[in-house]
């Protein structure tokens, strides 16, 4: 008689668990199946912020021209693509002071800017990139 | 005998505890994770860079190689650009922001983007790129 009243006492504290762990399964699904890992990376283009214009102008300025045909200036110098890290290198080296500025025309492409970008980068340059008025 | 019987079926139970626990850390680890990006809904062609940083954007423009920009899987005028941003970033107002443009995308429908997203009060402007 005391046996079954002790062990049937014991069974009645029990939670069953088994409803709690099917929700939480539930969720669990849910987030695993909504979550999206994004390993993006990418080049930080935020242009300066803008300062007077005297201090800009004292900067010599290496400028790497893109045109509408996606030809190259370096400095009103025409140059491949395979060719610019090795001219902006020899400019800067010329003066240390000097930035290099990536002007491009408005319909060439943008890879060709960004890998300019990534060559003065690799170099250790400080470069700017802007895009021509249209027309 | 038919109380013995009894015992052996409560010992045939698992216990589910640990399991649960387990669950539970899982489920955690996926909340605290979980970030809802919105996605261009285009898979341009990046340009390569070797320089790039890694990036754990929220937000991303899309820009396609025919410079049309995505937004959210909508194509959205460039004019609009800024508005959609700032809608987005009212979820989301910490979220970086990153633009995946296709490497024959116009240099000039990428920099409207980047200024409007700006305007938009994105501090950092970053362009996807790839290896």
């Amino acid at each position: 008689m005391r046996r079954r009243k002790s062990s049937s006492e014991a069974e009645n504290a029990e939670v069953d668990l088994t409803p709690m762990l099917d929700v939480t399964f539930i969720l669990l699904i849910f987030f695993i199946v909504t979550s999206v890992f994004l390993d993006e990376e990418g080049l930080d283009l935020t242009p300066p912020p803008p300062s007077n214009a005297d201090s800009t102008e004292s900067i010599p300025v290496i400028q790497v021209r893109i045109d509408e045909q996606n030809e190259i200036y370096v400095n009103s110098r025409f140059t491949e693509l395979g060719g610019v890290r090795a001219q902006i290198e020899r400019l800067y080296a010329e003066n240390s002071q000097s930035a290099v500025m990536v002007q491009s025309h408005p319909r060439a492409r943008i890879g060709i800017a960004v890998s300019i970008i990534d060559k003065a980068k690799q170099a250790q340059i400080p470069v700017s990139f802007t895009v021509d008025a249209e027309g | 005998m038919g109380r013995r019987k009894m015992e052996k079926q409560e010992e045939a139970q698992i216990d589910l505890t640990p399991m649960l626990d387990v669950t539970f850390i899982m489920l955690i680890f996926f909340i605290v994770t979980a970030q809802f990006v919105k996605e261009p809904g285009i898979r341009p062609v990046r340009p390569e860079a070797q320089t790039a940083a890694d990036l754990r954007p929220a937000i991303l423009v899309g820009v396609s190689e025919k410079s049309e920009v995505w937004i959210n899987k909508r194509i959205v005028d460039v004019r609009e650009v800024k508005a959609v941003v700032q809608q987005l970033r009212e979820d989301n107002p910490l979220g970086q922001l990153v633009i995946q443009t296709d490497r024959n995308a116009e240099a000039g429908v990428v920099n409207e983007v980047m200024l409007s997203v700006q305007a938009a009060g994105v501090d950092a402007v970053n362009i996807s790129t790839t290896k």
